[in-house]
């Protein structure tokens, strides 16, 4: 295989990468030429990226929230202290 | 033997986020969200004797929240009671109008849509429960949190490649266990 065309041919672990990295837009513009590359030779591949792409499509619909560290920390403090009072 | 066991030590890790998304849309109020959550733990520290093990730890503190979230109700309510207006509809003049009012907007589907995406977070992290309770920190971290690559590698001493293994194996368990729970 010539160096150019090995350029272009990434392993199914190095596309599900990409496709990973695609998600969080921290794919660089090469790899995802060599990602689409991939996708149209590999059926694999482009049932893991559509299924991956509509991941990230709920989970942004979901508008999930993450409570702030302080307010767990809080709360640590708070169940430790009902527990250390409950051992006394 | 019961089937399930209390580990209070890891209620905040393991359930906080989910108790909170649970009651963020009940009471839309980030600061009563805290408290209620902040009273389910202690309220659930002082019951824990009588935990059976048959329901699973976070059904229990889901069941206490869901007292603590109608307790809270109950109190505005009593409150608000006594300035309430009622309205009366027994006008003759505009007898049969307020049956248009009633009904319902068809085309108005932003509460049941809100609730549908509030379900589908639950669901969400439910199945973020099942899975390797680092890698579940790392994925909320990275994708929910949205923080740095370079920020989530240093906080938990991995390297940028252990990181994308880690999100790949969280995606991939994630998608399959949506696919079966929720689907």
């Amino acid at each position: 295989m010539s160096n150019k065309r090995k350029f272009f041919f990434i392993d199914c672990s190095e596309a599900a990468e990409c496709c990973n990295k695609s998600q969080y837009k921290e794919a660089k513009f090469i790899d995802k030429v060599k990602l689409m590359f991939h996708l149209t030779f590999c059926k694999t591949c482009r049932s893991f990226s559509s299924n991956n792409s509509k991941l990230t499509g709920l989970i942004e619909k979901s508008k999930i929230e993450i409570c702030p560290d302080e307010k767990k920390e809080q709360w640590r403090k708070e169940i430790k202290k009902e527990l250390v009072e409950e051992r006394n | 033997m019961p089937a399930n066991s209390l580990d209070p030590n890891k209620w905040v890790d393991r359930y906080s986020d989910y108790l909170f998304n649970y009651t963020i849309v009940r009471v839309n109020d980030r600061e009563v969200a805290n408290d209620l959550i902040s009273e389910t733990f202690l309220a659930a520290l002082k019951s824990a004797k009588y935990f059976k093990g048959e329901a699973s730890e976070r059904t229990w503190l889901i069941s206490i929240l869901k007292r603590k979230i109608i307790d809270y109700y109950r109190k505005i309510n009593s409150r608000k009671g006594q300035a309430e207006v009622k309205i009366n509809y027994s006008d003759d003049f505009n007898e049969g109008e307020w049956l248009e009012e009633q009904v319902a907007d068809q085309f108005d589907k932003t509460a049941e849509d809100e609730m549908e995406n509030t379900e589908l977070g639950l669901a969400i992290l439910e199945c973020l429960d099942s899975i390797n309770e680092k890698h579940a920190e790392i994925f909320k971290r990275k994708t929910i949190d949205g923080a740095d690559t370079e920020a989530i590698c240093n906080e938990f001493n991995i390297t940028p490649s252990n990181l994308w293994v880690i999100i790949h194996r969280a995606r991939t368990a994630l998608a399959a266990c949506l696919e079966k729970n929720w689907f």
